[in-house]
């Protein structure tokens, strides 16, 4: 068990290293190797070490767990939305962040794998914190992708406006399908999410020290949510769009990664700690 | 017949029995005659039909293609090695063109063996273009070649030569971004509006000023699949009839302001004085933006004094290009191109030593084939005479049909396996030139 357990690992992290270097090789060159293959090999070590860590008996923390299964929540929504739009091979540039931020979680998540002393059993007998729990990593995992389009529309936009039309600009996606994107994927991340967090109040509700004001993991989710609302209802009333809303977006997810990873390295602040 | 003569027709058999066909090609290109020399010897398709009726009855070509484009016109043909006929081929071209001989003579050329292969598959590639990377060429040739081959014009090396050369220019595509960068200022401009708006076919064009410079650039974005176009002119008379070319619409100048919210590309091409005001002011294009909601807008300006305010650039949303950005893009795509010219020359020559390996095989198939039936004769002369000796024997019908059978069996048996390593080491020597020592030591050890 130990040794398919590093195995799996090993793979995960070997094929996420290789698809990131194919896919940043594919911006400028064209490339033998299929990056996407690699990533979606990748994903599939990825499922086998978390379940293969969930099933050997020993308790991880829960947070390495999510973060591990947000990591591959990335690449599997991305490997799942390049498939359906496969016919337009620019999507397949976008790999290049992907890859990487998958390699992120993942390596926090290793980082910080350290053994607890809470039951998994505990947390899985109880359905509502199972539905919140999966519903805030999909909403995160949908809204990675929407930052990614951010980015990428910042740096087409960037290189459109400043003229700089070298290999990278036919490399990605025009600027429509970006905002086009952009917009569908904060909205469907903001609802998933909206979800999670309700349920989360509502599982708190009985434990009102949990949830204090100075909480920084409740603030920034807080702001991070209000930072989508208006990024959605300013697109929708005022015509918010491009580089600004953009922008915006990103900010609104740096701000969740901070509630969720910088929140998390400071002691008692959040029950998943 | 006296003695000598007849070994002097031996011998001619012997040699032409071991020439093998051999592919020529002639013609003029961009490369060596100007345009209005190609101009008299371009051909229509009546031309070319009756140049391939004229050239196909010719004593020992075997096979011909005529290919006619706006930059060459050539013809490829395949004869026994040493009839090589250039003087007849310029010729029936010039006939047919209805062109003096001379002229001909003066700007054509003409090439054989590797180097016409190569030269076919550089053209198939687009490298031998006027712009280079462009496919045109392409549909050109095949619809040359298909031209010839259903009136069975062509036969099994001019078959290979031509499916190998759509092959090559297939690899070359995929394998190199040589005709990926657009080459003209018009093409660059609708590149850049995929590159905002990505599918054009629901977009809105808008042109002020209906000269060249504008229908070309329509052209373009038509060609791109835009159906919403409007055009603006000063004179009302030539701005309508360049609307009705394109079937869109015409507004007058002064009411650009109105239309300006529903374009997604703005082309200006129009002349306007130095002391004139600029035709789309930055003011203009910021309150179109607010009507649109912060829809991206592109606005390319072609026209010389510029026709847009260049502070359009700096208002968020809106991208603006001129005539010198774009023709920068040009020159940068025209040098990426030559760089991928080196990565798609590696392929044709590759291709075409692939070619010369296939070609020298060919000459052997003749030989291998006369040698496998004069073996196959021999057999058949041993069987008999061997079993003649059995039939004056006492066996009967049945036995004598089951002893033949074996006979057959075992000696066609012997044959094909005494003979399978001579023949594939035949091949394999062909391709890599070993020495008559070295192929025959082969025969029998590999």
């Amino acid at each position: 068990m130990n040794l398919a357990f590093h195995i799996t690992a090993l793979t995960a992290v070997l094929f996420y290293v290789g698809a990131t270097a194919l896919y940043l090789r594919s911006l400028w060159k064209r490339v033998s190797l299929s990056p996407r293959r690699f990533l979606a090999i990748g994903a599939v070590g990825h499922a086998l070490f978390i379940g293969l860590s969930f099933y050997s008996g020993e308790n991880y923390s829960s947070f390495s767990y999510f973060t591990s299964s947000l990591s591959l929540g990335i690449v599997a929504a991305y490997l799942f939305f390049s498939r359906s739009n496969r016919p337009n091979s620019r999507f397949d540039s976008l790999g290049a962040f992907v890859s990487p931020l998958a390699l992120f979680f993942f390596s926090i998540s290793s980082v910080v794998f350290h053994f607890s002393d809470d039951s998994k059993s505990s947390w899985l007998d109880d359905p509502l914190l199972v539905f919140h729990v999966a519903s805030t990593l999909i909403g995160i995992a949908v809204f990675s992708i929407a930052a990614i389009f951010s980015l990428a529309l910042i740096f087409q936009e960037t290189l459109l406006k400043n003229r700089s039309l070298h290999t990278l600009t036919r490399k990605f996606p025009p600027i429509s399908s970006l905002e086009f994107y952009r917009e569908r994927f904060i909205i469907v991340g903001f609802l998933v999410l909206l979800v999670g967090v309700s349920t989360g109040f509502y599982l708190t509700s009985g434990k009102q020290s949990l949830i204090e004001l100075g909480d920084p993991l409740l603030l920034a989710s807080c702001f991070a949510l209000m930072i989508y609302a208006f990024v959605i209802l300013a697109g929708k009333l005022k015509g918010l769009r491009g580089r600004r809303a953009a922008i915006l977006s990103f900010c609104g997810y740096l701000l969740m990664i901070f509630s969720l990873v910088g929140a998390n390295f400071i002691e008692n602040f959040h029950v998943y700690k | 017949m006296s003695t000598n003569s007849q070994s002097d027709i031996e011998e001619e058999n012997v040699s032409s029995t071991l020439r093998a066909p051999e592919i020529y090609l002639s013609g003029m290109s961009h490369h060596t005659s100007p345009i209005d020399t190609r101009e008299r010897f371009s051909m229509t398709e009546d031309r070319i039909q009756l140049l391939l009726e004229e050239l196909s009855s010719l004593d020992g070509i075997l096979e011909v293609v005529v290919a006619s484009t706006c930059n060459r016109v050539e013809v490829i043909w395949s004869a026994l090695q040493g009839d090589f006929k250039t003087s007849v081929i310029e010729e029936k071209i010039s006939k047919v063109a209805g062109v003096c001989h001379s002229e001909f003579s003066r700007v054509g050329y003409h090439l054989s063996g590797e180097v016409a292969v190569k030269h076919l598959y550089r053209v198939a590639s687009g490298l031998d273009s006027m712009i280079v990377g462009e496919n045109q060429i392409l549909g050109q040739l095949k619809t040359a070649y298909s031209t010839a081959h259903e009136q069975g014009f062509t036969s099994h090396l001019l078959n290979r030569v031509f499916s190998r050369s759509f092959n090559v220019a297939k690899e070359v595509r995929t394998q190199t971004r040589i005709g990926e960068r657009s080459l003209s200022v018009c093409s660059v401009a609708r590149d850049l509006a995929e590159q905002i708006m990505g599918d054009l076919s629901s977009s809105t064009v808008l042109l002020l000023g209906a000269g060249d410079t504008g229908r070309l650039a329509l052209k373009h974005f038509k060609a791109a699949g835009v159906r919403d176009l409007l055009v603006g002119n000063r004179s009302e008379v030539k701005g309508r009839k360049v609307a009705k070319e394109f079937g869109s619409t015409y507004f007058t100048l002064a009411q650009t302001e109105q239309y300006l919210s529903s374009a997604d590309v703005i082309i200006g091409s129009s002349t306007r004085q130095t002391n004139q005001d600029f035709f789309l002011k930055a003011s203009q294009m910021a309150s179109s933006l607010e009507k649109r909601k912060g829809k991206p807008q592109l606005c390319i300006d072609l026209g010389v004094p510029r026709n847009f305010d260049p502070k359009i650039s700096d208002i968020e949303n809106s991208f603006l290009y001129n005539i010198d950005h774009l023709q920068e893009v040009v020159s940068h795509n025209l040098g990426a191109r030559r760089e991928e010219m080196q990565i798609a020359e590696k392929i044709v020559d590759s291709a075409v030593s692939k070619f010369q390996i296939w070609r020298q095989g060919q000459f052997l198939e003749p030989l291998i084939s006369d040698a496998l039936e004069s073996f196959d004769s021999l057999r058949k002369v041993e069987i008999a005479r061997t079993l003649k000796r059995f039939r004056s024997e006492n066996y009967s019908a049945a036995q004598l049909r089951e002893i033949e059978q074996g006979f057959e069996v075992l000696s066609k048996t012997l044959v094909t396996k005494a003979f399978y390593r001579p023949i594939e080491s035949l091949k394999n020597d062909a391709e890599s030139k070993h020495s008559v020592f070295e192929t025959f030591k082969n025969f029998f050890t590999g």
